[in-house]
């Protein structure tokens, strides 16, 4: 078709000049979406081949027709899929969005690009809760034996992520000495796991060594089931206050002057990313590194409008985590390496490459 | 032009009356006040107050508390009523750089969005009125550009856009001007003039520069140390004497130029000789 074709076809009432600065951003808008598409279907590739690692490889139809039709397929490739690598996968892809969403707004509401949950000690904190239930016996509340760890690790990291709000409220504290407090925690929380393994028992060390490590292995369905409907909620509440998100990296005193409740909205939001920070956490150790590049990628993509930053945030994280699964089951065959390991040594050689190239355009930190 | 922006529905005048006024900083016995016994006559639509006095004299103080962003004693009434107005003030705060990795077009649109409490969807009517602002200020070019790219001048007409986009009844200006070169200067001020006018808005604006205010106000209001000096028509308020009890400078003011606009001369420190000169006087001249 002729580009004439094309605009006799237009909708009068909707025909733009072409140079009009409206049609600009409608591209701009497209551009983006096209771009979260393709940040989807990385995902969805990457989900696919984390399903076919593993020591027994399928193929790819294999494994769709496992997933569509689970009663036509052999026992053995059903269970592997559904009973072991599934959750596993699906996992990576919840804990990589929680991860990188709560980064990006921990980014946004502080104003710094330092900002995520492992620099601002949520996940130092996490580690010290689940190693006092690993040396020590103690539950922070009583719990499960199950499910002492991941509370104990879920009751620190939320009490870090609250003590790092409440600091942040006093008047005359900057969202700089808040990051600043934050790396105090932690030196403290390290220090602080440092002295439990002196004192832990050689069992109980290789227990907190391998939590530290960060490993989705010991994924259940239930675990899963409680990291994604924490997703399932902060994400929507995020996504409605999209534009009054985005307003706050305007300045403070011009997203008031829009007519925000600035006090309000960092506290809610700083309640809401405590919780994704701390759940993921609290069941797969702490994996560094994602909820801080997760967020840096989406916004070298696709800028801080937060309609498209949020879910591309999400998806940037749950891909690179979803990769990095892949990654720990193949580089040794038959051994799965701890999973943060990975996300730092694929993730520091790509997010470097991408800071390198990208033009000054979407480098502005 | 200004014309190509859909005119907002004739509503009745807006006003504008401050009675009592003030703000503390800090609490109880140790409260501070930053501003007290703010009283003015009704300002009204169309009308462009300039809001002038000595650094650190309570104006982005007022401003602040005129959008509803500080609480304090007095009340200020928009149409006539005290109770929050369903259009809020629309206040520009002075000019901050900004790191958001946001193009100006979004930076515009965003504003008119939030004052909307909008949905994500993006109607025409929305870029219609962004791509009026833009071409308002004459920054159409860089609507594509980022945020963090643009200098204070092109930072300071994009925060104006954002203004605009806003439909406001009310247009609080603080030192919009300040990073602008001078041909730019007078532009803006123009424009806002011929806004206020045309889209009966109640401007206040915060200048330093007597002779803009001079220039471009239907009414002057004079503060110093968070209090009340004065408020009128600028030819009946901006004299010698209130400038030297106000900035500490001597100064003359001559009744009319080429454009019949009178214009202040400042001919130096009323403090004595080597005494500093008072900050906030940007036009200093010595006498000759």
């Amino acid at each position: 078709m002729t580009g004439a074709a094309l605009t006799a076809v237009r909708d009068p009432r909707t025909a733009l000049p072409p140079n009009s600065k409206r049609a600009e951003y409608r591209a701009l808008a497209r551009r983006k979406l096209a771009l979260l598409a393709g940040l989807a279907v990385l995902l969805v590739a990457s989900f696919l081949v984390d399903l076919m690692t593993g020591p027994a490889r399928y193929a790819v139809s294999e494994v769709v027709r496992a997933l569509a039709a689970p009663d036509s397929v052999p026992a053995a490739l059903r269970v592997v899929i559904w009973e072991i690598r599934l959750p596993v996968a699906l996992m990576a892809i919840a804990v990589g969005a929680a991860l990188a969403v709560a980064g990006a707004q921990m980014q946004t509401i502080l104003n710094n690009p330092l900002a995520s949950p492992f620099t601002l000690g949520i996940s130092a904190a996490a580690s010290f809760g689940a190693a006092l239930a690993l040396v020590l016996g103690v539950a922070i509340v009583p719990a499960a034996l199950d499910y002492m760890v991941p509370l104990n690790a879920f009751l620190a990291a939320a009490s870090a992520a609250l003590l790092i709000h409440t600091l942040s409220q006093r008047r005359g504290v900057s969202t700089e000495t808040v990051v600043l407090l934050g790396i105090a925690l932690v030196f403290t929380f390290n220090a602080l796991l440092s002295l439990l393994q002196f004192v832990a028992s050689e069992q109980a060390l290789g227990a907190v060594v391998f939590w530290t490590m960060g490993s989705l292995t010991k994924t259940t369905w239930p675990k899963l089931a409680v990291t994604a409907a924490v997703l399932a909620v902060c994400l929507p509440l995020f996504m409605c206050r999209a534009w009054a998100l985005t307003a706050l990296r305007l300045g403070e005193d011009k997203a008031a002057s829009f007519g925000i409740d600035v006090r309000r909205l960092r506290l809610e939001t700083m309640l809401l990313v405590s919780l994704l920070a701390a759940v993921p956490v609290s069941f797969v150790g702490t994996i560094g590194f994602i909820g801080l590049v997760g967020p840096h990628i989406a916004r070298m993509l696709i800028g801080e409008d937060q309609r498209f930053f949020l879910p591309a945030s999400a998806l940037a994280g749950a891909a690179l985590l979803s990769a990095s699964s892949v990654v720990s089951k193949s580089l040794i065959p038959g051994l799965t390496f701890p999973i943060s390991i990975v996300t730092a040594l694929i993730g520091v050689p790509f997010f470097f490459s991408l800071i390198l190239s990208t033009t000054r355009r979407w480098r502005s930190w | 032009m200004v014309t190509s922006m859909p005119k907002p529905a004739p509503t009745s005048r807006p006003t504008l009356e401050l009675s009592g006024v003030g703000v503390h900083y800090g609490r109880g016995a140790q409260a501070v006040p930053a501003l007290s016994g703010i009283t003015t006559p009704a300002f009204r639509g169309g009308e462009v107050v300039a809001v002038i006095g000595p650094n650190g004299a309570g104006k982005s103080t007022l401003f602040r508390r005129i959008a509803g962003l500080l609480g304090g004693p007095g009340a200020v009434r928009v149409n006539g009523s005290e109770e929050r107005p369903a259009r809020r003030p629309c206040y520009l705060p002075q000019d901050t750089a900004v790191a958001a990795v946001l193009t100006v077009y979004e930076s515009v649109l965003l504003a008119r969005k939030q004052e909307r409490r909008g949905a994500w969807a993006v109607e025409d009517a929305d870029l219609a009125i962004v791509d009026a602002a833009l071409d308002d200020l004459g920054i159409e070019d860089l609507a594509f550009r980022n945020l963090a790219e643009l200098s204070g001048g092109q930072r300071q007409l994009v925060s104006i856009a954002q203004m605009l986009v806003r439909e406001p009844q009310i247009l609080l200006l603080d030192e919009p001007t300040s990073a602008l070169d001078l041909h730019r200067q007078i532009e803006v001020l123009t424009l806002v003039r011929r806004l206020a006018q045309e889209r009966n808005i109640c401007v206040l604006l915060a200048v330093h520069d007597l002779n803009q205010a001079l220039r471009v106000a239907d009414r002057v209001l004079v503060i110093a140390g968070g209090r009340l000096v004065a408020v009128g028509a600028p030819e009946a308020v901006i004299t010698p004497a209130l400038l030297e009890d106000v900035y500490g400078v001597r100064a003359r003011v001559e009744s009319g130029g080429a454009d019949g606009i009178p214009y202040v001369i400042v001919e130096g420190s009323a403090r004595g000789a080597g005494a500093p000169v008072p900050a906030g006087v940007p036009f200093l001249r010595a006498a000759e």
